[in-house]
C-alpha cells in the first residue's frame, strides 16, 4: 500500500532559490560536495563531526561505526563489536569519545585516540535509536524503542536514571547547552523536557495536529527547540511561552528519523551572521533554510544519483562548526533503508510500507502482508512465524532478521523482538 | 538554564528528606566547588575523594597526599586549585586538573582547619592545634602567625588590662580552628578560644576590630555567607550568632574604626540545650543551619535568619554529625556522618503531572466548574484563520538562537564565569571487555604489563563503585547480574 502524497512535489522547488531583495546584502550560500565518503557496507544511519571540527563519525547498519578524517576524507578506523545495526553516534565534547547506539540493545563508548571500545551501557530492552552527550561528558542520555530515556554515568558506565518518557519509540535525545535539561522527542507526538539533576518532567510540548516527532534539538542558547515531525515539517519552538517562532518547509520527511541542525556562522566583519537550519530529506537532497526569513529555502543540494531510481538517501545531515560544510552521505546499498523503514513503520504502529520499486521488495512486502493476514486468521503465535520459511529470503540475512523483528512485533504487539 | 521552568515554588525552600548518600572511605570534612558540580571529601585515611555532583559518581580518588585524617578541604573561587590540611601538619595545595600536589607545607603541629583565599591559591589561612593561626605562603612556604587581638590591646594586655578582664590572655590567643575568609577574600576572620572575633585585613595581616561575642565562651567554628554579607558563630555556650559583615572602610585600613560586625541575631535550641557541631548558611542566606553536636544523632536544625523562627528540625539516622554544607545554588544540605557517608538532604519532590500534560492545571482543591457564556455557542467566523493570521505575525519576528542569557544565581558571586567546573571523565575499559579483545587478538609482550594496570585500575573502580549509593526506585530497571550494590534505603 502507499501512503497519499499530500505535499507538493518539492523537485518542482528550484534547486537554489534566488535572493530577491537581500541579494546583495546576504552572504552567499552555496555548499558542493566534498567527499562521497565509501565504505561502510551497509546504509548509513548516523554521521557527526567532532567538536574540534577534525574528525567525522558514521554509524551504520553494518554493525559498525567508522572514523573519517575530514581534511582528507580517509578512513581513520572503524569500530567493530556491536551484533546489530547501529543507529546513532555522539562524541563528547573534548573529541576524545564517541557513543554508540545500536539495535543490539546497547550503548558503547569508544576511544578515539585508543581506538578500542572502554564501556558497554547495558539496560535497554529494545533497540537503542539515539544518544547525546552533555558539555561537561560526564553524563550520557539515551533514547530507545523500549520508550524510555535513560541517563549514564560516562565513568562507570552506570545508569543513573531511567526516564518513563514517552509512549512510542524515542527518537531523539539531546542536552541543553549548560547540561541542566534534556530534551526527548517520540514516535508519540511529544517533546517532553527533563530535569537532568533529578530527572523529573519539566514541560511537554505537543503540537495540536500531533504528528510523529521525528527529531528534536536545543537551538545553541537553548532558549528554542529545532522539532522535525513526520508532516514535512521544521520548527523553531519558544518553549518558555509555548509558541512557535518558526517553521520551515518544502522538504519531504514522513517516514525517516533524518537529523537537523543549525549552522554556525562566525561574524564576519559588521555583517550579522547569517544562521541557517539545515534538515535532510527523503527526496534524497540536503534543504537549507533561512532561520529567520519566513519558509525561504536558500539551498538544496540534490543527491548524487536522485534521478536514478536507485536506493539512495540523504537520512541523515549533520552541520560542522568549523569547515562550514555540509558533509552528506550516501548509501548505495540497495536494501537497508527500507527495512529500516519497515521497523520504524511496525514498530510506530503503522501499518507495513515499502517503497514499491525493488523487486525484491515487492515480494518482502507481499509476504510480509500475507503473512500478517494469515497470523490474524489463523491465530499463529511467534513461534510459528519464526519457523516460517521462504528461499526468497535466504538471499539477504539482515532481510531475514528484520522481517523476523517485524514479524514479532505483529504477533505480540506489547512484547519486544529479541531476534 | 532550567531555571525557567522551575516551579518556583518548589525551589526556594529547604530540604526535607535524605536523598542520597555517598559513601567511600570515611569522610570527615566536604566542600562544594562554586558551581557545586564537583564535591570534594576528606577522609580518614588521609585520600581526597573529588564526586561528581551530576553524576554523583566518583570522578578522582587523590590518596597521596596525606598520612592521616584530612581535617578540611577548601576550593579556591575558579575550582583549579584544592587546599587541604590533615592531622600529619601538613597543607597540600591541589591542581584539580592534574591531581597532583603543587604546593606542601609542613606546620609543627597537627592542623584543625585551613582555608585557601579565594581569589589566590598561593595563600591560605591555617590554624594548627594550640598554637596562633597562621597566614601561610604556600609556594614559599613562609608562615605569618596572625594576632587574634590589636596590637595595641596586647600591649595593654601585657601591661595589665583588656576590657578590665585583667591578664587572663596570653600574647598569643589560640584559635580552634574558627576561621573564614571573607567572600573576596580582603578580610581574615578569626575566632579566639576566649569568645574574640577578630578581623584582620589580609594585605597588611592588620588587625581591623575585636569583637567579644557575649557569653565570651569558645568559638568553635566560622562561616561566611556566599554573598559575604553575614557571618555565622558558633560558640561553646550552645548559640549560633548572626553577624552583618560591613563592607570594609575603604582609605582608611588599619584604622581601628570598627564597625566590621554587628550582632544581628542568636539561635539556640532552647530546650535540649545542644551543642553545635557544624554550622552553615544556605545559598540565598536565607536560612542558618546548626547540626547538633551530639554523639547518637543527626540532627539539623534550619533557622529563618531573617525572621528568626526555627523552620524545620532534620532527623538523621543515630550517627553524630562531622560536617554542614548547603549547595551553593540548590536547596541540597550535604551532611558529613561520624561514620564517614555524606548524606545529601534534598526536597522531597512531588511530580508535576501538569508538566507531562500541558492541557491540565493541577487545583489544590475540587472547584465547581462554572460555563463561559459563549462556551458552546456556534461562531460562524472562522477561528483557524484568525489563530493563523496571529502565528503568522509572531513568526515574522527575528529569533536569536545564539545569545545566552546570565543566570541570577550565578551571577551574584562573581563577574566572570571562567573557572574549572568539572574534570574531564577519565573511563577506563571494562575488565569484561577487555578480555574479550584480548581473546580476540595477539598479545604483544610490552603492552601486556600496560594492560594489566588498566586491569587493575578497573577493577580498583569497581570496587569503590560498589559502595557508592544510589538513587532510589530504579532496581527493577536495572541490569540483572550487575555486580554493584544499590541502595534503597530512605530516611526520612
Amino acid at each position: 500500500m502507499d501512503t497519499t502524497e499530500t505535499i507538493t512535489d518539492p523537485d518542482a522547488l528550484p534547486a537554489i532559490a534566488v535572493d530577491e531583495c537581500r541579494a546583495e546584502a546576504e552572504v552567499p550560500v552555496g555548499y558542493k560536495l566534498k567527499f562521497s565518503l565509501e565504505g561502510h557496507k551497509q546504509s548509513v544511519a548516523s554521521v557527526k563531526f567532532s567538536p574540534d571540527g577534525t574528525l567525522l563519525a558514521t554509524a551504520s547498519a553494518d554493525h559498525t561505526a567508522k572514523l573519517w578524517n575530514w581534511s582528507d576524507g580517509k578512513l581513520i578506523f572503524s569500530f567493530e563489536g556491536h551484533e546489530k545495526g547501529i543507529s546513532d553516534v555522539a562524541w563528547t565534547m573534548d573529541s576524545q569519545y564517541i557513543a554508540t547506539a545500536s539495535d543490539d540493545t546497547t550503548l558503547r563508548l569508544w576511544s578515539v585516540a585508543e581506538k578500542k571500545c572502554l564501556k558497554k551501557f547495558e539496560g535497554h530492552t529494545s533497540y537503542v535509536f539515539c544518544c547525546c552527550f552533555n558539555q561537561q561528558g560526564n553524563m550520557m542520555v539515551s533514547g530507545s524503542f523500549d520508550e524510555t530515556v535513560r541517563m549514564w554515568e560516562v565513568s562507570s558506565g552506570s545508569c543513573i536514571k531511567v526516564l518513563p518518557a514517552h509512549s512510542d519509540p524515542v527518537t531523539a535525545v539531546h542536552f541543553s547547552k549548560d547540561g541542566t535539561m534534556i530534551v526527548s522527542s517520540s514516535y508519540d507526538g511529544l517533546c517532553r523536557i527533563w530535569n537532568s539533576q533529578n530527572g523529573t518532567c519539566l514541560k511537554t510540548i505537543i503540537d495540536e495536529s500531533n504528528p510523529p516527532v521525528s527529531h528534536v534539538k536545543f537551538s545553541p542558547n537553548s532558549k528554542y527547540l529545532l522539532m522535525a515531525t513526520l508532516d514535512h515539517t521544521l520548527r523553531l519552538w519558544n518553549y518558555k511561552d509555548d509558541k512557535c517562532a518558526k517553521t520551515y518547509s518544502g522538504h519531504k520527511n514522513e517516514k525517516f528519523c533524518c537529523f537537523s541542525n543549525f549552522t554556525n556562522v562566525e561574524k564576519t566583519g559588521d555583517r550579522e551572521p547569517r544562521v541557517l537550519v539545515v534538515c535532510g530529506s527523503e527526496d534524497h537532497s540536503i534543504y537549507l533554510w533561512d532561520l529567520n526569513v519566513k519558509n525561504k529555502i536558500v539551498q538544496k543540494i540534490a543527491g548524487r544519483n536522485s534521478a536514478e531510481d536507485e536506493a539512495v538517501r540523504v537520512t541523515r545531515a549533520a552541520y560542522e562548526a568549523v569547515s562550514k560544510t555540509v558533509a552528506e552521505i550516501y548509501s548505495t546499498g540497495r536494501h537497508r533503508k527500507w527495512a529500516k523503514a519497515m521497523r520504524g513503520h511496525i514498530l510506530g504502529g503503522a501499518d507495513v510500507y515499502f517503497e514499491a520499486t525493488y523487486a525484491d521488495i515487492d515480494k518482502l512486502a507481499k509476504l510480509v502482508i500475507n503473512v500478517k493476514q494469515d497470523i490474524q486468521s489463523a491465530g499463529l503465535t511467534s513461534t510459528d512465524v519464526f519457523e516460517f520459511d521462504d528461499p526468497t529470503l535466504r538471499v539477504h540475512e539482515d532481510i531475514n532478521r528484520l522481517v523476523y523483528d517485524s514479524l514479532t512485533y505483529l504477533v505480540k504487539p506489547d512484547s519486544t523482538a529479541d531476534g | 538554564m532550567n531555571i525557567g521552568l522551575l516551579d518556583p515554588f518548589q525551589h526556594t525552600n529547604v530540604p526535607e528528606v535524605i536523598e542520597e548518600y555517598l559513601d567511600h572511605g570515611v569522610a570527615t570534612c566536604i566542600a562544594f566547588n562554586r558551581r557545586a558540580t564537583l564535591l570534594a571529601a576528606g577522609c580518614t585515611s588521609g585520600s581526597i575523594v573529588i564526586w561528581d555532583f551530576d553524576t554523583r559518581g566518583i570522578a578522582r580518588v587523590w590518596a597521596d597526599g596525606h598520612r592521616l585524617t584530612v581535617t578540611s578541604v577548601s576550593w579556591t573561587k575558579k575550582g583549579y586549585h584544592l587546599l587541604s590540611s590533615s592531622s600529619d601538619q601538613d597543607l597540600v595545595l591541589w591542581d584539580a586538573l592534574k591531581g597532583e600536589c603543587c604546593a606542601r607545607v609542613s606546620l609543627s603541629t597537627a592542623i584543625l582547619n585551613a582555608r585557601v583565599h579565594p581569589y589566590n591559591s598561593d595563600l591560605c589561612i591555617a590554624s594548627p592545634a594550640n598554637s596562633a593561626p597562621l597566614l601561610v605562603e604556600l609556594s614559599t612556604g613562609v608562615q605569618h602567625p596572625l594576632s587574634v587581638l590589636h596590637a595595641s590591646d596586647e600591649a595593654s594586655t601585657a601591661g595589665g588590662s583588656l576590657n578590665g578582664r585583667g591578664n587572663r590572655h596570653e600574647p598569643t590567643s589560640t584559635c580552634n580552628g574558627a576561621l573564614a575568609f571573607s567572600r573576596r577574600g580582603n578580610l581574615i576572620y578569626i575566632g579566639s578560644n576566649k569568645g574574640f572575633i577578630t578581623v584582620i585585613e589580609t594585605a597588611t595581616r592588620e588587625v581591623l576590630e575585636v569583637v567579644k561575642v557575649s557569653g565570651g565562651s569558645n568559638i568553635k567554628g566560622l562561616s561566611c555567607s556566599r554573598n559575604g554579607q553575614h557571618l555565622l558563630v558558633n560558640s561553646g555556650d550552645r548559640t549560633i550568632r548572626v553577624f552583618e559583615c560591613k563592607a570594609a572602610p575603604t582609605g582608611q585600613a588599619g584604622a581601628s574604626s570598627g564597625g566590621f560586625l554587628r550582632p544581628l541575631r542568636e539561635f539556640q535550641n532552647a530546650v535540649n540545650r545542644l551543642q553545635w557541631r557544624a554550622i552553615c548558611f544556605s545559598s540565598d542566606s536565607e536560612y542558618a543551619v546548626g547540626g547538633s553536636a551530639n554523639k547518637n544523632e543527626h540532627s539539623i536544625h534550619i533557622w529563618n535568619r531573617v525572621k528568626g523562627n526555627l523552620e524545620t528540625i532534620l532527623e538523621g539516622p543515630p550517627e553524630g554529625i562531622h560536617e554542614l554544607v548547603w549547595h551553593p545554588t540548590r536547596p541540597i544540605i550535604a551532611s558529613v556522618a561520624m561514620t564517614g557517608k555524606i548524606y545529601l538532604w534534598a526536597k522531597s519532590y512531588t511530580e508535576n503531572w501538569s508538566a507531562f500534560a500541558p492541557d491540565f492545571k493541577e487545583l489544590e482543591e475540587n472547584e465547581e466548574y462554572v460555563e463561559r457564556e459563549d462556551e458552546f455557542d456556534v461562531t460562524p467566523a472562522d477561528p483557524e484563520a484568525g489563530r493563523a493570521a496571529k502565528a503568522k505575525a509572531e513568526e515574522e519576528e527575528d529569533v536569536d538562537i545564539y545569545t545566552v542569557d546570565r543566570l541570577g544565581p550565578y551571577s551574584d558571586s562573581d563577574m566572570s564565569d571562567d573557572g574549572l567546573h568539572w574534570l574531564p571523565t577519565i573511563p577506563t575499559q571494562d575488565p569484561d571487555l577487555e578480555e574479550a579483545e584480548r581473546a580476540g587478538e595477539g598479545e604483544d609482550e610490552d603492552g601486556h604489563a600496560e594492560e594489566e594496570e588498566q586491569d587493575a585500575e578497573a577493577r580498583e573502580e569497581e570496587d569503590t563503585k560498589s559502595a557508592k549509593g544510589w538513587r532510589n526506585g530504579e532496581d527493577a530497571l536495572l541490569p540483572e547480574g550487575s555486580k554493584r550494590r544499590r541502595v534503597t534505603k530512605k530516611y526520612d
